[in-house]
């Protein structure tokens, strides 16, 4: 059924959108999309030859994502191919395995990943939908960014903390393992694959029962079983640091760990802060590690702008649906900041997990995407001697 | 496919190697298609080697701690386990065999730099750099030529041939000449002024003054690389960039130093380490220096 539509003199007007294939907690298969800004160079600073634009996803060599495809200003019934614009680097069927999208103002499509690159320069095939038949015009484009898996060794360790007197410890009680598969979803989108361990349990003996104080006991954490060549993530119940109320987590990377004379670097998840508990919000935890992660494989927080006492970092949607944002949750509940991740149970949204795919250093806002193409990075410094370790 | 028999304690188990040395293995260095069996342990005293071994072809990340207690003497059930199909477990047997230590490890790691998975030739690179020595030139200058997808591990192999003094810096010269990506050319560059070549000197110094953001970080973890006084001495324009450089900061406790070094906080933290200067003031890795302590450190370098 045809629409009216009232164009005062111009108007740029988009027939189809791709979105995210799910609302709420990371899905393996089903990873956020880089939608920022209309143009980007080509990671191998070819751009002539790719000349492609838009919104742009990232796929592992050999697996396949899901992608929503929204009628935005064209019929439900109007009739649309989906075609690869090279089948060598990727393959795109809608869901069910035909060519032509199903009718409806929304359809998931089906992209696999067949020939990736091997570092941090991606093989780049397109996306394109066709009105009418399979060689019709394209009316929509979505950039698909092909890597080859890297994988990240981690180890989660629950320790149970304890009093010398015995029989009074507590341990973390995290769902550790639906935290991990949440981890893993997170950085599928910029194919880092994680090897996750099995949980190591211990039991470590400190002033009290469930706490563990800044520095001499986190340091005691640090060196308890830490495993070389792997992140190291210690779930306990609570860290407790005189003077600043709230910690939740640390990450401490290797120049965290140099700069402040920890014997290891490691991740620490505390459940609860004295107040609020996290144990049971996975979600919450996994995005907190997933940041962490980036941390290890040397990003800095968005536009490099830090929380404060005043501010949450920088604080609109562009920013706060990006995983390296510096505060999960926040607290902008008007519906513009929906970040497309849902809500925790407190009522404060959760940071995205958006890890950027392009590099806009060359549109008019440069001076703030200095932290841009964080898969680029993050796949540099995994694949490095120093490594992310 | 082959089977293996292990033998732990009195239990006997079966373990299949699936394809682990298959012709046409995935790995592109072209490895021996028959390798010998992963070593059969009999006795009970070799029951943390089998537990090790078994770790590694299940892809238990705490092999790695494992290998670290037994110490050399698992580097050859190790090395032969670098031959599996499964780039997981390629990479976990090289990050235990850093953690085993071992002889002649540094040729084993050398291999793998050409590796078609990127957490493989990331082991590699770390084995290559903790083990390195004269006799593993020849096959890093290969890896050089042979990565011409992949700058970022051009640019990891020149630096790791700077680190051979007797490396022929007319090797690296001929490579420069024709390289066009940014980043690998940066490596050469670092490489050449660490062995001596004048003209990468001046380049070095050059791309020093010249880089911005990530490359300036890059370029001053160079210095360190070269940490040699020439570079450390160059180091003077820096002493007044003060964009942070470097992540500190910990998440969740925010006030305990500041977030980020800043271009001049490590440029006086190179002159420390490398000058040896004696400050009037502590040096340490979490500072953000004052101006009177930046221009302490320009009267080190003789600069205003």
């Amino acid at each position: 059924m045809p629409f009216p539509h009232n164009v005062y003199k111009t108007q740029r007007i988009v027939p189809i959108r791709f979105e995210r294939a799910v609302i709420g907690t990371p899905v393996l298969d089903m990873p956020d999309i880089d939608d920022r800004g209309w143009f980007r160079p080509d990671p191998a600073g070819n751009n002539a030859a790719t000349n492609d634009h838009g919104f742009v996803v990232g796929v592992s060599e050999g697996q396949h994502v899901y992608i929503s495809v929204e009628r935005e200003k064209i019929e439900g019934t109007a009739t649309l191919f989906v075609k690869s614009s090279d089948e060598t680097v990727m393959t795109v069927k809608q869901n069910l395995g035909a060519d032509q999208l199903n009718p409806g103002a929304t359809t998931l499509v089906r992209i696999e990943g067949v020939s990736g690159g091997a570092g941090a320069i991606p093989k780049i095939a397109r996306v394109q939908v066709h009105f009418g038949t399979n060689t019709g015009p394209i009316i929509a484009e979505l950039s698909v960014w092909v890597y080859r898996n890297v994988n990240v060794n981690l180890v989660p360790h629950n320790v149970t903390i304890q009093t010398a007197a015995g029989g009074d410890g507590v341990a973390s009680a995290a769902n550790i393992t639906t935290v991990m598969d949440t981890v893993k979803a997170i950085w599928k989108a910029a194919a880092v694959g994680i090897n996750v361990a099995a949980i190591q349990n211990h039991t470590v003996i400190f002033a009290t029962a469930g706490v563990a104080n800044w520095q001499a006991e986190i340091n005691t954490l640090l060196s308890t079983s830490w495993v070389p060549g792997s992140i190291n993530a210690y779930f306990i119940n609570q860290i407790l640091m005189p003077g600043v109320p709230g910690v939740l987590g640390l990450g401490i990377s290797r120049p965290n760990s140099v700069a402040f004379g920890t014997p290891n670097p490691g991740i620490i998840l505390g459940d609860t802060n004295g107040g609020a508990s996290r144990a049971a919000d996975s979600h919450y935890l996994a995005n907190d590690i997933a940041h962490e992660m980036g941390h290890f494989f040397t990003l800095p927080h968005v536009d490099l702008i830090d929380q404060t006492p005043a501010h949450q970092g920088r604080e609109e949607i562009w920013a706060l649906r990006m995983l390296m944002h510096p505060t999960n949750t926040h607290f902008f509940s008007d519906f513009r900041n929906d970040t497309g991740y849902g809500v925790a149970g407190d009522g404060t949204g959760y940071r995205g997990s958006l890890i950027t795919l392009k590099d806009l250093v060359d549109s008019g806002n440069a001076a703030h995407h200095s932290t841009d193409a964080e898969v680029k990075t993050s796949r540099t410094a995994i694949t490095s001697a120093a490594g992310p370790y | 496919m082959f089977v293996n028999f292990l033998k732990l304690g009195s239990l006997l188990i079966s373990i299949v190697l699936s394809n682990a040395c298959r012709e046409g293995s995935t790995n592109a260095i072209g490895l021996s298609p028959t390798p010998s069996p992963v070593p059969v342990a009999n006795s009970r005293g070799d029951r943390p080697m089998n537990e090790l071994i078994q770790k590694v072809i299940a892809k238990d990340p705490t092999a790695t701690l494992d290998a670290r207690r037994i110490g050399s003497s698992a580097a050859e059930p190790l090395s032969r386990l670098t031959t599996n199909e499964d780039p997981l477990v390629r990479e976990l047997a090289l990050r235990c065999l850093i953690e085993s230590g071992g002889d002649g490890l540094s040729r084993i790691f050398a291999k793998f730099l050409t590796d078609e998975y990127g957490s493989v030739r990331g082991a590699a690179l770390a084995g290559t750099s903790k083990y390195i020595d004269p006799s593993v030139l020849p096959q890093l200058i290969n890896a050089l030529d042979s990565s011409g997808d992949l700058p970022e591990m051009r640019e990891q192999i020149a630096l790791l041939i700077g680190r051979i003094d007797s490396a022929d810096t007319r090797e690296l010269l001929a490579r420069l000449e024709n390289e066009n990506d940014q980043l690998a050319r940066d490596g050469i560059v670092a490489a050449l002024a660490k062995l001596g070549d004048q003209r990468g000197r001046a380049d070095f110094v050059d791309g020093l003054r010249n880089a911005k953001g990530d490359r300036l970080k890059r370029y001053l973890d160079y210095v360190d690389y070269i940490n040699q006084e020439w570079a450390a001495k160059a180091l003077g324009p820096v002493l007044y960039d003060k964009t942070p450089l470097m992540r500190i900061g910990i998440d969740g406790i925010p006030n305990l130093g500041p977030g980020n070094l800043r271009a001049c906080d490590i440029a006086l933290n190179l002159i420390a380490k490398i000058l040896k200067p004696t400050f009037k003031f502590p040096v340490d890795m979490k500072t953000n220096y004052t101006d009177e302590q930046l221009q302490e450190a320009r009267r080190v370098l003789g600069v205003k």
